[in-house]
């Protein structure tokens, strides 16, 4: 006869009894220079939690029976390719960099959510997400390049010195990044979705605005090192 | 005198009313789409709030938790789906008045509803918190860990429907605590630590990368399989006019002050929530208007009276709640548990050294959950007519968003550091399958975050109190305030089970 369980409760019983004899085979660490004595040690509280957690798990795992409900095959397709992206995003940011990994998956995610239970045009899509790309690498390259002017001359005493600010350059890429969105939005955008490409259009829209407008806030405000990859200029 | 001024001080500024401000809409924002939560909202602007001034963070994520609980109405009213479980018991007359035509009325009173429960708590708060703050100064190692056990089992009891899943959570949110230094050696306990030593987790799990990765991710993850069932839901466009008449909000003021006393109250109480104070206030208001001599409309009738009562009092539930939360570290729900997280990030160790020590920042903080429910209030209502337009905005154009917000935070807190940073991803990455996967079998998470910082307090605070006993638990057992948590704990667990018991039953 099978026996059926329940593989959450059970892999975690496992995980629990694995924890428990990592504890108890760890060496004690007590205070530094506890002469007095009395400290029970770090190995107390954890044996306490790790045994609490495998019985408990132990106890789920013998009660519960699987109600072997399915998760839908494409609703199976759209998590895994979401896990995916996000393992790429996790292990590529330092190499590929911020702006375009993040062009890259947030595009591949908005494309896919959005045409749930549509028919997709794969070529299009690619060819969206490559355009997507090349708009927003070129409107970084042009905001950087404006910036970094802009401090170059008022270092040099061509402009005042507030320019040198790293407020007001962000302010200056924020106002940048808003126009470029808005002519995006009044050309290609509707362009894109004449020819009744509006998936596309709209996907590469939201990457475009929300990549830069992460980069401003997070890089010209708060002076985050967001990796800088493949763009390395 | 000049406390209270230095914290008025930190936060009388344009950029922290900015802050506070952008922290109100995103607040409304989160609140009313379905999906997102005040919960995730808070995990989601923690990195923002560190880059700020601690008090100007501290109003950011004030707001946005005001914001959350106020917007979740939106929705209630014109579509008849609550943003999040506090505005559940506004569905009923919000919607019955939308279809009445009188959806500005609706969303227009629960506005003004929420900043008289909003403010009304505050008061509340500010008499109590330090009040109660320094009864703690009574308390010793012994007292502190078994207050912090109390914690544990209050969100194990409220955030789940099966107790033993939500005690494992929090055990398992000890586990990761455990990760990292020992709290007195200073020795690293990690497995494989030959391997690990020298890498960002030889420090432990990240608090904020923890909770981005188990309330933004996970969220993701979760709302996948809702994206393919979702339809697009019809809302009412035609708000009408928008404030209720004065005459009738006026009229009504014994259900105000008896939903105030509610939500404060129930908010005040760890482990109950405004899910609870939404219902109690609503039957109190039904029990007012039984004897109002038809002054009164009836809540269900679709009346002012039954938006009032449950949105006076889901808003009196953030002053409420935030008492046991400053004063002793204690959460209500897992909105104020991920606050707690958010504060200790920000620097701010809620418990009596607050009080007694940095008076400045409390007052300030006070200044921001003030300016934070008149934010609120001014936005919601100068939004009502913008606000129904967003509920259009699909969940499948703002999940990768949100995935990408989440991983961006996470990375953010670590500053100039890539390599940090890219640990920070991976755990937010490995706490969002996590929470996904556990959610998915019915696990609350809440537990893990309070696991999560209380753990390390736990033990420390035990070991202290053992080696002060001379190697014997007698600190525990010699101590009333021990015996009373440790009774408290019992008590909540014995009442829990037989809750669940009878519900069964009744569910048959």
């Amino acid at each position: 006869m099978k026996l059926k369980v329940k593989t959450l409760p059970l892999v975690m019983t496992i995980l629990s009894g694995l924890y428990l004899i990592y504890v108890i085979s760890s060496e004690n660490t007590t205070l530094v220079a506890d002469a007095v004595g009395g400290d029970p040690g770090g190995k107390l509280i954890p044996s306490i939690i790790a045994v609490f957690l495998f019985l408990g798990f132990l106890y789920i795992t013998i009660k519960e029976r699987p109600v072997g409900k399915k998760m839908e095959k494409e609703t199976a397709v759209l998590l895994a390719l979401t896990f995916v992206l996000a393992l790429l995003y996790v292990v590529l940011t330092k190499t590929i960099g911020f702006i375009i990994l993040t062009t890259i998956v947030l595009y591949s995610l908005e494309y896919l959510y959005s045409t749930i239970g549509e028919k997709r045009k794969p070529l299009s899509a690619v060819i969206g997400g490559i355009g997507t790309l090349i708009v927003t690498v070129a409107v970084y390259t042009l905001m950087r390049l404006l910036t970094k002017t802009l401090g170059r001359m008022a270092r040099a005493g061509s402009l005042p010195s507030a320019f040198t600010s790293s407020t007001l350059n962000a302010v200056i890429a924020i106002v940048f990044v808003l126009m470029f969105i808005i002519l995006l939005y009044f050309t290609l955008h509707k362009l894109l979705k004449k020819k009744g490409l509006f998936r596309v259009a709209n996907s590469g829209l939201i990457t475009f605005s929300t990549v830069l407008l992460l980069y401003v806030v997070f890089k010209q405000f708060f002076l985050v090192a967001l990796a800088p990859g493949l763009l390395n200029f | 005198m000049s406390e209270f001024l230095q914290g008025l001080s930190m936060v009388s500024n344009l950029y922290t009313i900015l802050w506070c401000a952008f922290g109100s809409v995103l607040g409304i924002i989160l609140g009313a789409l379905p999906g997102l939560t005040a919960t995730m909202g808070i995990a989601l602007v923690i990195p923002i709030s560190y880059q700020l001034e601690t008090a100007t963070g501290i109003g950011l994520l004030l707001s946005v938790y005001c914001g959350a609980v106020c917007g979740a109405s939106i929705p209630a009213i014109l579509l008849g789906i609550p943003g999040n479980p506090n505005a559940i018991a506004t569905v009923d007359d919000g919607q019955k008045m939308t279809k009445k035509g009188l959806a500005g009325q609706a969303l227009g009173g629960a506005v003004i509803a929420s900043m008289i429960g909003g403010l009304g708590s505050e008061i509340f708060l500010i008499f109590f918190s330090p009040l109660i703050a320094k009864m703690t100064l009574a308390f010793g190692p012994a007292e502190k860990c078994t207050l912090s056990l109390v914690g544990i089992v209050i969100i194990a009891a409220v955030s789940g429907k099966d107790l033993l899943k939500g005690l494992l959570m929090g055990g398992i949110g000890f586990v990761f605590a455990f990760i990292g230094p020992d709290p007195m050696s200073g020795a690293v306990r990690i497995p494989f630590a030959s391997i690990f030593r020298k890498t960002p987790i030889a420090n432990g799990f990240d608090l904020t990368s923890t909770l981005i990765g188990l309330y933004g991710v996970s969220q993701v993850f979760f709302e996948i399989d809702n994206l393919r069932k979702q339809q697009k839901a019809e809302v009412c466009e035609n708000i009408g006019k928008v404030f209720p008449p004065f005459k009738k909000v006026v009229s009504m003021w014994k259900i105000i002050l008896s939903s105030l006393g509610i939500g404060t109250l129930i908010g005040a109480i760890p482990g109950t929530g405004a899910s609870i104070a939404v219902f109690m206030s609503r039957n109190a208001a039904d029990s007012i208007c039984e004897h109002s001599k038809g002054k009164l409309d009836k809540p269900g009738t679709g009346c002012l009276e039954g938006v009032f009562a449950p949105e006076v009092a889901n808003n009196a539930c953030t002053g409420g709640a935030l008492i046991p939360a400053l004063s002793l570290g204690i959460p209500g729900d897992s909105a104020t548990a991920v606050l707690i997280g958010a504060l200790m990030i920000n620097g701010v160790t809620p418990g009596f050294a607050l009080f007694s020590q940095n008076m400045p920042l409390v007052y300030s903080l006070f200044c921001t959950l003030l300016i934070a429910n008149i934010f609120m209030g001014v936005f919601q209502l100068a939004g009502v007519r913008v606000y129904p337009k967003i509920l259009k905005i699909s969940q499948r154009v703002l999940m990768p968003v949100v995935l990408i917000l989440s991983f961006i935070g996470s990375y953010a807190i670590a500053g100039t550091s890539i390599s940090k940073g890219i640990f920070n991803l991976g755990t937010a990455l490995f706490m969002g399958i996590f929470g996904y996967v556990m959610k998915k079998n019915d696990y609350p998470i809440a537990p893990v975050v309070l696991g999560l910082i209380l753990g390390g307090m736990f033990e420390e605070q035990f070991r202290r109190a053992v080696k002060l006993g001379a190697g014997t638990l007698s600190r525990f057992y010699t101590s009333p305030i021990c015996w009373f948590f440790i009774l408290l704990a019992v008590l909540i667990i014995v009442s829990t089970v037989l809750k669940r018991k009878k519900e069964r039953k009744q569910n048959g």
